[in-house]
């Protein structure tokens, strides 16, 4: 094999991605047990809507489980992500939140290449690629850049890698237009409406000035090749985004309001402040330098003030949801945009100046491995502590032993009454109709227990993703209906299955007053009872 | 195209070790080559570029259209193992065929 500098690249680009990929699949883990790396709400539905996808075959409706027991209700999210993962649910055999995490993690990590590759296309310096890529291995501040992906907010995380290649040939496009990149960037932007549309606002502006110099150079094939494929995705999931569930038409919240945005504070709305301060120094380096040089730079300047428009300014004034979507954006896409400059600041500042005297290539790909092992280093502390802060699980391998034996005994289309504080959704691999408490509704109930009060009334809610927002059936291509909701005052005795938590002995006693109330007064009896799990079923 | 698969395959084995089951590591690497990447390869391989950019360009285009089409057929019909299987598959022999139409061209 030629040891020459190409050799190196494309080896350390191979040793970053799978640095990247192998960092990220650890944060949250594989279990082959039980879905004990599932860490929020998010991930729990995508999991089950690639589940319910490899069972069904349906592409469009929720599992009747997550739907107050309809069968026909919609899927307010679009399903690019979870059909990439049914077939290799169907066809591995293998666990669908391990397959839905792994898929996750490897589109995550192909954001390094991509990302070696724009910076390369975009400065024309291998090393400045090498160094842009080496800065999302581990983003330092990686609770705040690898949110999305850790918490199960993956569609967001996603449609990273198909958001960075659409730049890549939009870049060339513009350059000049070859057919198969036109096709191939009619592809991803496809695939970015189909998974996470809301992030085609960061490229529409270079979508629209292609489409005009097309129908400028009226060549119909390159313009067919161009709309076909974002038509086709359009007339499908247009008015189920447009109308649907969670259609921009279906929210409450004016579109267009001056003001200071909701969830400012959030995690997830955090920006270039989370960045160390010697790298936001870097960036900084290498924006003035592009500014220095801003007739070479035009268009990366102006595509860098769109952008940055889009974080800064947009968000204040579009409160209200599309406001909220644009500060979720800017805590996940934000590193994008500044990878590459920090990477411009470190070759300008760091390696040119300790190379001048030298034209050799590989002391500067040296000094660039040196500081990229640096950074990785740097971030490391970071990356354990985020690791032991996601050392928990919403379902224990206890517990999913319940859950499998309620899939296997308890019938199919029973509504079930689950007695627990249910948090982010994790009662959903119980598979089955079930009203539960939140945890205030439990407390309360059981503050009422003591008190005396009645243990027959019970409020709570129907869990399942109906309970978030408007969700309806689809009645014709442009019509949607909504269900009448289930009451959300119920008694316990409605229920003919009871799943009872005995989370600590306080609770514990509690639950025994209940199985007391219900066993002797309403002739229920005891059909599961091991650990901390009781269910109780009536005779 | 046959280094190109190989590689493909030995990388997708190396991360599919994750899931720490031998048989689902060996399955998950040759359908995950199978359906998003070697139907890619044929229309990919003729570019003048090198061998990274070919294998990240084919992985993310893969990843891209397959569940696309998915999508699209999945709107008018219920998706089952044998579409799952015959899309990737006619991609890959229509870019095998335009390569052969090409040559005779």
């Amino acid at each position: 094999m030629k040891f020459n500098t190409k050799t190196i690249t494309v080896t350390l680009i191979l040793i970053l991605f799978l640095a990247g990929f192998f960092f990220r699949i650890n944060l949250d883990g594989i279990d082959t047990t039980h879905p004990g790396n599932l860490k929020a709400a998010n991930a729990f539905y995508h999991v089950i809507a690639a589940d319910h996808i490899a069972n069904s075959g349906e592409i469009f409706s929720n599992p009747y489980w997550d739907a107050e027991g309809h069968d026909d209700i919609i899927n307010r999210v679009s399903q690019h992500e979870a059909i990439t993962i049914a077939p290799l649910i169907k066809l591995t055999q293998a666990e669908a939140w391990n397959l839905s995490y792994l898929i996750v993690v490897l589109l995550s990590s192909l954001s390094i290449p991509l990302m070696y590759l724009l910076t390369k296309k975009l400065f024309k310096s291998e090393i400045m690629g090498i160094l842009s890529a080496a800065l999302i291995v581990l983003p330092m501040a990686l609770d705040n850049w690898l949110y999305y992906m850790y918490i199960g907010i993956w569609l967001q995380s996603s449609v990273t890698p198909f958001l960075l290649l659409a730049m890549i040939f939009i870049i060339d496009i513009l350059k000049k237009p070859k057919t198969w990149e036109i096709l191939a960037l009619s592809i991803t932007i496809s695939a970015i409406f189909l998974l996470f549309p809301p992030v085609l606002i960061f490229i529409i502006p270079f979508l629209l000035i292609i489409l005009w110099r097309l129908l400028k150079e009226k060549d119909l094939k390159k313009i067919l090749y161009y709309i076909t494929i974002p038509i086709i995705s359009i007339l499908i999931f247009g008015p189920i985004l447009l109308f649907g569930d969670a259609g921009i038409a279906a929210q409450d919240d004016k579109l267009i309001e001056i003001g200071t945005p909701n969830y400012q504070s959030a995690p997830f709305a955090k920006g270039l402040e989370v960045i160390p301060i010697i790298l936001l120094a870097f960036g900084t380096y290498g924006l003035i330098q592009l500014l220095l040089n801003h007739k070479k730079y035009k268009k990366i300047l102006l595509s860098i003030f769109y952008l940055g428009g889009i974080f800064y300014i947009l968000p204040f004034l579009m409160h209200g949801h599309v406001g909220y979507y644009l500060l979720r954006m800017k805590g996940g896409f934000l590193i994008y945009l500044a990878a590459p400059l920090i990477a411009y600041g470190i070759y300008h500042l760091i390696i040119k100046n300790m190379t001048r005297v030298s034209k050799n290539n590989t002391l500067k790909t040296s000094l660039a491995i040196i500081i990229i092992i640096i950074l990785i280093i740097t971030a490391l502390p970071s990356f354990n502590g985020l690791k032991t802060a996601l050392n928990y699980e919403h379902i224990s391998k206890e517990k999913y032993e319940v859950m499998l034996w309620v899939q296997e005994n308890i019938p199919e289309r029973e509504q079930m009454l689950i007695l627990e504080g249910d948090y982010q959704l994790s009662g959903t691999y119980f598979k089955r109709t079930r009203f539960t408490l939140e945890q205030q509704q439990l407390n309360e109930y059981f503050v009422g227990l003591s008190q005396g009060n009645d243990p027959n009334e019970i409020k709570g809610f129907w869990s399942g993703y109906p309970d978030w927002g408007k969700w309806s059936k689809r009645t014709g291509y442009f019509s949607f209906e909504k269900y009448e909701p289930l009451n959300k005052t119920q008694k316990l005795t409605n229920f003919n299955y009871i799943y009872l938590e005995h989370l600590n002995q306080d609770i514990a006693n509690m639950n025994q007053q209940i199985g007391n109330f219900l066993i002797q007064q309403h002739n229920y009896e005891t059909i599961y009872n091991e650990g901390a799990y009781t269910i109780l079923k009536k005779q | 195209m046959k280094k190109l698969i190989m590689t493909e395959l030995a990388i997708i084995f190396i991360i599919s070790l994750v899931l720490k089951n031998f048989m689902h590591s060996v399955a998950f690497t040759i359908f995950f080559t199978f359906l998003f990447f070697i139907p890619i390869l044929p229309w990919i391989i003729k570019l003048k570029t090198g061998n990274l950019e070919k294998i990240v360009l084919t992985n993310v285009i893969g990843l891209a259209l397959i569940p696309t089409l998915y999508i699209f057929i999945g709107s008018i019909m219920k998706l089952n193992i044998i579409i799952y299987i015959l899309i990737p598959l006619i991609i890959l022999i229509l870019g095998l065929y335009k390569d052969k139409y090409l040559k005779k061209k």
